[in-house]
């Protein structure tokens, strides 16, 4: 099942209203797809006083508790951390056999679950097939393969829309950054808090020149592209998180190439690039452009292997002019 | 009372009502009519396949004071007990959180007390292949000689993570995938019960998507329940299970069996708008490319083995495709689906996927052509090759003054008045340098240069194909005269063509073109000029003369009236 939010909200407005809420789901979604807004809503539909029409009102005592992460029922767990452990889910277990403190119903949220220990997913298992009281276990995940199947069979599985990208194009835009380069880090998974961390660090402008630069010379076939990586590239891109941005700049360049190559009906990430890339897939044959994008689609799992960053760069600067050579 | 979960509801109570693992019941169920119940049991198999479930049923079966053969009543203390979760006697233990050497420790100190009310102290130790080393040899002793009161049942779904000595301390119950008709079976089964009505081909879908586990099966169920109004749509069913529709897999596929690249990046793009979810998608194509690998070997067995009917466009472009073609496209569309699971970019992935067996689909093509033409083919062409280069050696040393070749094509050029006028020269010079290589260099990058044209001008183009390329010239021949007479009025498309063609292959080739009924004639004109060329020697080249100087309008006479009919006058 994949559909929009308020779609979502509606389904699960009549879902409950005909008391057929499961005890467990996962909710599959982009980073900003709202999992967690629609778990937020499940929950204040549970606890609202007030409901209207099938929504909760927002307003009264329950629900603005429930905003502010206040009710001891609804239990998020939520961790900043790489992996989350055992011993958090043993904790969240404990919770689990225990009956609601106010209410009857309890709601929790297992933020990126995919985040999970395989020991800590084992563990979980026997709870989400019978939980004890009368709970709503809710899993988020941003990829589903990362989930153990034997969890995802006890999970009604719930896909939601990848968002539209709108307004947070506007918002990145608002901190100052071109209207090019707002719309690629709009698809990109960084938070807003994220960019701006950078923005203070790095100049938009510089950075994207630097990157356009290395990426020209490669397509060009330049080996002095090469040397770029350990000259420039190196250099601006050093904080960690932009080093994790990178894969994604290049990732857009790259499916732009192939939707110009096929001249697919759907809009550029770098708009203002379309000439330039025009160019360059005249050059290329189309396995040629394919063979660059499963390059590029393959850097997030080295740089998740912990590849060091030069390395990374190095491997797919010369791997791509092999490519074009 | 809360909602319960279908799977939850319906978790069978006895082993008649374990689906699909009818070895595995009645091999329990005789062990306790017979009265030869092993102190240890290890259950092992994929998800949603009945461990648990069997489990519980065994621990009732053996506890229950009105057993009829083998199977657990329901009815008496026991089994109410057992049902309402507080026998005490029956001990479910989560092995993935209780996985020390403590919690099996305590399981050890307390094996030795009989059972309170029951007979059998039974021990369900679920997900056992989490406990850690030091627990799974602390079991050990307790596992090979219990006390005559306990029966052990461990469960779980990776049996390589069960050390070899726990797994020889039990006996061993595999449980199969339950199959997709079985499932069916049983969804329908409930649904009868619910009294819900119910598309055949929704509940196909849902079984399909469950992969064997009736969990899964269940759950899906679940959520269509709750999206449709009473009643199990296919609809509702793709858009649950994130399948797509036969018929835009199918589409799909018919795009990269005719090469048609965009075509296909569209129908996939639309799919995934609409929701489909990547890795569904991908076993969609999987199971339609063995749908079409057993199509091409044995239809009978295609009926059997698939649920599904082959749509018939499909079927008419994959007769092109070689079943080498498809094992290839098969491993390809695996290695995606395993790197799909490591990539938050499906859609991409797709997209290099298709490219890559759209690439898979033409790469064999010329190949096929070349198995399927004789050997006697080959070897004329061999000969003409020597011939070729015998007769460049004469012109060098004779001069090209009165070459024979200017002057002999056209005595033997048929009257044919539509004709557009051919470059017969330059045909001819391409075909003496023509190679094998560079004409399948041309048709590899043919279509990527048709894509590069206006829509009009490919439009136009689509009904050509390079026939014939040398380094510096290709011939196109064309299907219809029509259109072969407007491409080559049309300057402006010509200079596009060798333009996007130069651009591809980056060589300077002219294109020359050519009608394609016409081509068979103009080859076989050539090589007989090449004869002429050199009339001392005798000829072992099969076609006759006398064939070859017919004009092709005779030939067409002869073919619809027969040649008792037809008489050829000369005038």
């Amino acid at each position: 099942m994949k559909a929009s939010l308020e779609t979502l909200e509606q389904h699960f407005a009549t879902v409950i209203a005909a008391n057929e809420l499961s005890h467990a789901y996962l909710f599959v979604g982009a980073t900003n797809s709202g999992k967690m807004t629609l778990a937020q809503w499940i929950a204040q539909r549970l606890f609202c006083t007030n409901v209207k029409d099938g929504q909760p009102c927002g307003e009264c005592a329950e629900c603005r508790r429930i905003e502010e992460g206040n009710n001891p029922d609804y239990l998020v767990i939520q961790r900043a951390t790489r992996t989350i452990g055992v011993d958090e889910i043993r904790g969240l277990k404990q919770e689990l056999s225990k009956s609601g403190l106010e209410g009857r119903q309890r709601v929790f949220v297992i933020q990126d679950a995919d985040k999970m220990t395989p020991a800590a997913a084992n563990s979980l298992l026997k709870f989400l097939e019978e939980p004890a009281s009368q709970v709503v276990i809710i899993l988020t995940t941003t990829r589903l393969a990362r989930i153990l199947p034997t969890i995802q069979s006890r999970l009604q599985i719930v896909t939601l829309q990848s968002p539209t990208l709108a307004t947070r194009e506007q918002a990145i835009q608002q901190l100052g950054v071109d209207s090019t380069f707002s719309h690629v880090l709009s698809t990109t998974q960084f938070s807003l808090e994220d960019i701006q961390g950078w923005l203070e660090q790095v100049d938009a402008v510089q950075l994207q020149q630097t990157f356009w630069r290395w990426l020209t010379q490669i397509l060009a076939r330049k080996d002095s592209a090469f040397t770029l990586v350990q000259t420039q590239i190196l250099s601006t891109f050093k904080e960690q998180k932009l080093q994790q941005l990178l894969p994604d700049l290049l990732l857009a360049a790259l499916s732009d190439l192939f939707t110009v190559k096929f001249a697919l009906n759907r809009p550029l990430n770098w708009t203002n690039q379309q000439e330039n890339l025009q160019q360059f897939a005249n050059q290329f044959s189309t396995q040629q452009v394919t063979a660059l994008l499963e390059i590029v689609l393959g850097l997030r799992s080295m740089q998740e292997a912990n590849v060091s960053f030069q390395n990374v760069l190095e491997y797919t600067t010369l791997r791509l002019l092999v490519v074009l050579a | 009372m809360a909602y319960q979960a279908l799977y939850r509801v319906w978790r069978p109570q006895n082993f008649q009502q374990v689906v699909g693992q009818k070895i595995v019941t009645q091999t329990l169920k005789n062990s306790i009519t017979t009265d030869q119940i092993s102190h240890a049991y290890l259950f092992a198999g994929p998800r949603g396949t009945g461990k648990t479930s069997c489990a519980k049923i065994f621990a009732k079966a053996i506890n229950c004071l009105d057993s009829q053969d083998g199977e657990p009543c329901n009815h008496c203390e026991n089994c109410v007990a057992i049902n309402e979760n507080r026998l005490t006697d029956i001990i479910e233990i989560d092995a993935a959180s209780n996985n020390g050497v403590d919690e099996i420790r305590d399981i050890r100190d307390k094996v030795k007390y009989p059972p309170t009310q029951a007979k059998y102290k039974v021990y369900i130790i679920d997900e056992v292949h989490m406990l850690s080393t030091g627990a799974f040899n602390a079991l050990l002793k307790t596992l090979e000689e219990p006390p005559a009161h306990v029966v052990f049942i461990l469960a779980t779904t990776e049996i390589q993570k069960v050390p070899a000595t726990i797994i020889s301390r039990t006996q061993r119950f595999n449980f199969r995938r339950i199959s997709a008709d079985d499932i069916a079976e049983q969804l329908i089964h409930i649904l009868t019960e619910k009294n819900i009505s119910y598309d055949d081909q929704a509940i196909a879908v849902i079984s399909r998507a469950a992969d064997g586990g009736m969990r899964d099966a269940l759950s899906i169920l679940d959520q269509v329940l709750s999206f449709g109004n009473d009643h199990v749509s296919l609809e509702n069913a793709l858009e649950v299970t994130g399948d797509a529709d036969d018929q835009s897999l199918a589409h799909y596929l018919s795009a990269i069996f005719n090469q048609n690249v965009t075509e296909a990046l569209q129908t996939i793009n639309t799919l995934f708008a609409d929701g489909c979810s990547a890795n569904r998608l991908i076993e969609g194509i999987i199971e339609l490319l063995r749908d079409l690998l057993l199509q091409k070997n044995d239809a009978q067995l295609l009926t059997q083995m698939s649920y599904r009917q082959l749509d018939a466009d499909l079927i008419t472009a994959a007769a092109q495709i070689q079943s080498a073609q498809l094992y290839q496209m098969i491993d390809l569309t695996n290695e995606i689906q395993l790197q799909l699971k490591n990539s938050a970019h499906s859609e991409l992935f797709l997209e290099v996927m298709t490219v890559k067996l759209a690439n898979v689909a033409k790469t064999a093509a010329p190949v096929s052509e070349g198995a399927a033409a004789n050997q006697a083919e080959v070897e004329k062409l061999q000969t003409q090759v020597a011939e070729l280069k015998q007769q460049l050696s004469k012109l060098e040393n004779h001069g090209v003054a009165v070459s024979p070749r200017t002057t002999m094509p056209k005595a033997s050029t048929p009257v044919h008045k539509t004709d557009v006028k051919i470059n017969r020269q330059q045909v001819y010079h391409v075909l003496e340098n023509a190679t094998k290589e560079s004409l399948t260099a041309v048709r590899d990058v043919w279509p990527d240069l048709l894509s590069k044209l206006t829509p009009a001008k490919r439009a136009m183009m689509k009904v050509s194909q390079p026939v014939a390329a040398s380094a510096d010239a290709i011939v196109v021949a064309f299907t219809y005269e029509f259109t072969l007479r407007t491409a080559t009025t049309d300057q402006d498309l010509q200079d596009a063509l060798k333009q996007e063609l130069n651009a591809l292959m980056q060589n300077e080739a002219d294109i020359i073109l050519v009608q394609k009924d016409q081509w068979p004639k103009i080859r076989k004109e050539y090589i007989a000029t090449l004869r002429q060329g050199k009339t001392e020697k005798p000829t072992t080249q099969a076609t006759p003369p006398a064939e070859l100087a017919q004009p092709t309008i005779v030939a067409e006479a002869t073919k619809l009236f027969g040649d008792k009919i037809v008489k050829v006058e000369a005038n």
